[in-house]
């Protein structure tokens, strides 16, 4: 009898460890997407400007994901690259640069519909998550490519209609240490991120 | 019985402490190590750009046209027009150029996306008023289907894709994709004096094609903008995304 039940026993902890490994990390992302609305789309006079907009952003989105884990994905073996005292202000500097690249193509007249659905485990550590956005009349597909780490699923990648960030930057980040080091790129990235009009040269 | 019972429990027990430890090996796994930041990805894309700095130079005057020129006529469009009538204006043009997505479907024998195409078409020119709307979304079939290309039937019966270049105004192509830009033109119904609309005189078609230029542009240029104010270097960043984007 006591046989039965210990490996009863044995059997729910299997059971247990497998579920977990499959645990579908959709509730989480659903959550962050939708606090990251809220911020987005909340009255305006209660934020003042856009980089307030994008610190609670950041925050909201710490809460579940660790954004060096894109940031480096999209750094790639570029990392080794950049100085050690410059390497904290890298991450700093791209994690607000994506998180306004991300807000920017969020940004509509009206909060976007955003459609989830079912959650693809392409392994027990990698799931892509695929949504539709729906801003205004037009239909955007975004997916969501993520790692299981140590600290839980991570996002790995976005892929905006088949273009990956992580891709894209990689192959930028590439092209700019073939002829500058990390010193150009934390002035680069500076340059980026103040000149916050560049978005809105073109004001259609 | 003793015995036994011991040894099922100290089984049993090694057997639970494998499976918790397998799932922390799972969840934990060596997966914080360096491998996964610097996994191959980008070799999944080949881009050949031997003509890099004609290309650059290209791509830094068509920035600056479209930043002086075909942004600021798009301010004027979109200040006159109301989202919908854009998106109408959109769907119409698209619905024109259902020639080519039917024709390159045949090339690549894909006879029910075709015949989808046919359907869609129909649907849009009846039910839509000219294609002004899009009822044909309502349906998954017809909504999903996916928009080919002349490129896409040639790389369909192998044609090499040749070097990547950008063309003056019309932005990033490679050596295919050109081509199919001067034939695409021709079996648009504005496209050559041989067709349905051979009335249509030359300053006709230039008004339709600089309007179709307009319409297109007037949702392309927000993305480009955006895509520029997030890169460091925009070049690379647009060969990227219209490599991945095909």
């Amino acid at each position: 009898m006591h046989a039965f039940k210990y490996s009863l026993l044995a059997f729910v902890l299997m059971l247990v460890s497998t579920v977990s490994a499959l645990e579908d990390p959709s509730n989480n992302l659903q959550e962050s997407v939708s606090k990251v609305l809220d911020v987005l789309y909340e009255d305006t006079s209660m934020v003042k400007d856009a980089a307030e907009k994008e610190s609670i952003i950041l925050e909201k989105l710490a809460e579940h994901y660790d954004m060096n884990v894109i940031i480096r994905r999209c750094i790639g073996r570029n990392w080794q690259k950049i100085d050690e005292p410059n390497q904290p202000v890298v991450l700093s500097l791209i994690k607000r640069l994506v998180v306004r690249a991300y807000c920017d193509g969020m940004k509509g007249q009206h909060k976007p519909e955003i459609k989830f659905q079912d959650t693809v485990f392409v392994s027990d550590k990698r799931a892509e998550i695929e949504t539709s956005i729906l801003l205004g009349n037009k239909k955007i597909k975004l997916t969501y490519k993520l790692g299981k780490m140590r600290s839980g699923w991570q996002i790995f990648d976005l892929v905006i209609e088949n273009i990956s960030l992580v891709v894209t930057y990689r192959n930028q980040f590439d092209a700019f240490f073939l002829k500058n080091d990390s010193d150009a790129l934390v002035k680069q990235l500076n340059e980026l991120l103040l000149n916050e009009d560049l978005g809105q040269t073109l004001p259609i | 019985m003793k015995i036994w019972d011991k040894h099922c429990l100290s089984k049993s027990l090694f057997v639970g402490f494998l499976s918790v430890l397998s799932f922390s090996l799972l969840s934990a796994e060596a997966y914080y190590d360096d491998s996964v930041f610097y996994e191959d990805i980008v070799s999944e894309i080949e881009i050949q750009d031997p003509l890099e700095l004609w290309n650059r130079c290209i791509f830094g005057i068509n920035d600056v046209i479209y930043q002086y020129v075909i942004g600021p006529t798009n301010k004027v469009y979109s200040d006159i027009t109301n989202e919908s009538t854009r998106e109408s204006l959109r769907n119409f043009v698209y619905n024109l150029k259902f020639p080519i997505r039917f024709l390159s479907n045949i090339a690549q024998l894909k006879a029910k996306e075709a015949f989808y195409e046919s359907l869609k078409f129909t649907l849009n020119s009846t039910v839509g008023i000219l294609g002004l709307n899009r009822p044909s979304d309502r349906f998954i079939h017809l909504a999903e289907l996916e928009e080919e290309s002349f490129d896409n039937a040639l790389a369909c019966w192998g044609v090499p894709e040749g070097p990547y270049f950008i063309i003056p105004l019309l932005g990033p192509s490679t050596l295919r994709d050109f081509p199919t830009r001067v034939i695409e033109p021709i079996i648009n119904p504005f496209g050559d004096s041989g067709n349905i609309f051979d009335s249509a005189s030359r300053e006709w078609m230039v008004t339709f094609y600089l309007s179709e230029f307009l319409v297109l542009s007037s949702e392309m240029l927000p993305r480009y903008d955006l895509m520029k104010s997030a890169s460091l270097d925009p070049y690379i960043s647009l060969r990227t995304a219209y490599y991945q984007g095909r």
